[in-house]
């Protein structure tokens, strides 16, 4: 029996299941709203774009990012602990196919982070097709050795090709360019794992697992996650003092809650930076209109947070009610959706907004209401 | 302290329960004892109001679940088999958590943490996140949370799973301290222990409670030597049962 090609199944299976939840569910509007509207915004910023733009720095930094972040998957389960080790030294055609289904996903990453930055490049640079090609190829070689590398264990295999690459960028030798990463995934197979190393693997794969689960969990619930908390002494002292001294149990929770996981403050900021940016680089054309926007892909995110917590934790046999532990969750989601309105109101201003700051600002506590009203 | 009366309940098309009635008074602290599958895990379930009851009552200090859940629940804490704690939480937190929960003066619970994190050596993890604590470790934070609240009812449930021996001997001992203002019910399969430290016995077999008493009471409903161990009873007991049925 292929071990691989029957976990790939489940796998698909998994994909298929979800993606009709988020195909059905009415929220991917705000979604395909967000890109339709970033992509005319680009179009503009296009547009308006002088020759002299540094696209040299955009491509090296594109670059640089690319083999970061990766999560790949490994279909290992916690179960193959016990029952896949006897066969752990036998199974390569299990390791290639992790190899192979990892390679894809890079490569997908890279053509994507591709298309946004080809435009710019063409437009600014003076390059032959064989040079863009290269550029293309390097990306995707360098966004594989940068998931790979994770696969193997082995650090900085990515980050050191990727720096070669933008170098030869810069010195004006973008044809070269995919030459550090083929070096580095010749380097990846020499030194690659002769058996699966199990616990590594099995780690990466609930990391991987928890960020889909994470997304799927905006369209529907998904009570059995892991979270990823961070201690943040400032903040939560901050809050402490201000709110938490006075507040109920479960104001309390997840007022904790929000300062220390990854999935609620971080969101926040995320998208507040992401904002900016669309906002700079429409250059004053209705930024106004990004505050709902972000907001309204904020709450998407952030409300539904509220259905695994109250799964998963202990205050089911704590005197709290559900009633308060929705009414504290509702609080907090309310303060900060409409701070983070609030602040992308004040920038969309200094970008160049007038009334449409306003209109967007009510746009944003319409949709802020609609999502927490939805909580129930 | 605590009364279950009549209880039949279990889940939606499974009724686990079968009129089972058993109390639970002032200064004790009851076993309840049964196989896997007996109907323990249930029972507790019913008395922490997580399940609704098909008919027959459980009242804790003269509150129902139906009258006011908030005031019900407050009577009562709650220590699982396998511990759930927030993971963004440090235990101090956890600890205030049950403050704010329990509403509890800020002095006592203080005093309380002290000296609760001092006996059970868990003093020096106060400020740690439940993600590093060890399986023992985090059965000790739960400790910690349910000794805490000083409930008129605290319900156990494989108090012993994942505890060092030293642990163990501090658990039972904080538990005759505190069974002097309220009630334990305790589930477990240690019956050497049970034997050693609970004031009396309720035997659960399929869902029907088959005898409740003191190990000597036991003893004389089964015709058993005085030195017959509470496995002997158990067994007995179970025995009796089968042959009945």
């Amino acid at each position: 029996m292929n071990v691989f090609r029957t976990r790939f199944g489940v796998w698909m299976e998994e994909v298929v299941k979800y993606s009709r939840y988020v195909a059905n569910g009415g929220l991917l509007f705000t979604l395909y709203f967000t890109l339709i509207y970033g992509a005319f915004v680009y179009n503009q910023f296009l547009n308006g774009l002088d020759p002299s733009f540094p696209s040299e720095w955009v491509v090296a930094l594109a670059f640089l990012i690319l083999p970061l972040g990766h999560r790949p998957r490994t279909l290992i389960q916690e179960a193959d602990q016990v029952f896949l080790l006897p066969e752990l030294g036998r199974i390569r055609s299990y390791m290639n196919g992790v190899r192979l289904f990892n390679v894809v996903f890079a490569s997908i990453r890279a053509l994507i982070l591709m298309l946004i930055v080809l435009p710019l490049l063409v437009r600014t640079l003076e390059l032959t097709s064989a040079e863009v090609f290269a550029i293309v190829f390097a990306s995707v070689l360098l966004s594989v050795v940068g998931r790979l590398s994770k696969l193997e264990g082995i650090r900085f295999a990515g980050v050191v090709s990727a720096v070669a690459s933008s170098a030869l960028v810069f010195l004006g030798l973008p044809f070269l360019t995919p030459l550090p990463a083929l070096a580095a995934l010749l380097f990846l197979h020499i030194r690659r794992n002769e058996r699966i190393p199990l616990l590594e693997w099995l780690a990466l794969e609930q990391t991987s697992k928890a960020q889909f689960n994470r997304i799927v969990s905006w369209f529907v619930d998904l009570p059995e996650m892991r979270e990823e908390v961070k201690e943040r002494k400032l903040v939560v002292r901050m809050i402490e003092r201000s709110v938490l001294v006075r507040a109920d149990a479960a104001r309390y929770i997840y007022g904790l809650r929000i300062a220390r996981s990854k999935d609620s403050l971080d969101l926040i900021i995320r998208l507040l930076l992401v904002a900016v940016l669309v906002m700079w680089l429409a250059g004053g054309w209705y930024v106004g209109m990004v505050v709902p926007l972000f907001v309204g892909l904020t709450a998407l995110q952030l409300v539904p947070l509220f259905k695994r917590l109250d799964t998963v934790s202990i205050a089911s046999w704590l005197p709290i009610t559900r009633i308060e532990r929705l009414v504290a969750y509702k609080w907090w989601t309310l303060r900060l959706l409409v701070g983070q309105a609030l602040v992308l109101g004040a920038v969309s201003l200094l970008f160049g907004a007038s009334w449409d700051a306003l209109v967007g600002l009510l746009l944003a506590y319409g949709i802020v209401r609609y999502y927490l009203a939805k909580l129930t | 302290m605590l009364h279950v009366d009549k209880l039949n309940g279990g889940y939606i098309g499974k009724q686990v329960l079968h009129d089972v009635t058993f109390e639970v008074k002032k200064g004790e602290l009851v076993g309840l004892i049964g196989l896997n599958g007996a109907g323990k895990s249930t029972t507790i379930k019913h008395i922490l109001g997580l399940l609704e009851p098909i008919s027959g009552s459980v009242t804790v200090d003269g509150e129902t679940v139906q009258s006011s859940e908030k005031n019900y629940r407050k009577k009562i804490s709650y220590i699982p088999e396998t511990p759930i704690l927030y993971d963004t939480l440090t235990l101090r937190e956890h600890l205030t958590l049950m403050g704010k929960a329990y509403e509890i003066p800020e002095r006592d619970l203080e005093e309380r943490t002290g000296r609760l994190a001092k006996n059970m050596r868990m003093e020096k993890q106060l400020d740690w996140f439940p993600s590093v604590f060890s399986k023992g470790m985090r059965q000790k934070a739960m400790i910690l949370c349910a000794l805490v609240t000083k409930t008129p009812l605290l319900i156990v449930d494989e108090p012993f799973v994942g505890l060092d021996p030293l642990a163990i001997r501090q658990l039972l001992q904080l538990f005759d301290e505190y069974k002097e203002e309220s009630a334990i019910l305790m589930s477990t399969h240690i019956l050497e222990t049970a034997e050693r430290h609970c004031d009396r016995f309720v035997f659960l077999h399929q869902g029907v409670v088959i005898a409740t008493g003191t190990a000597g009471e036991l003893r004389e409903k089964y015709a058993l030597s005085p030195d017959a161990t509470l496995d002997d009873i158990y067994v007995e007991a179970i025995d009796v049962e089968e042959r009945a049925r």
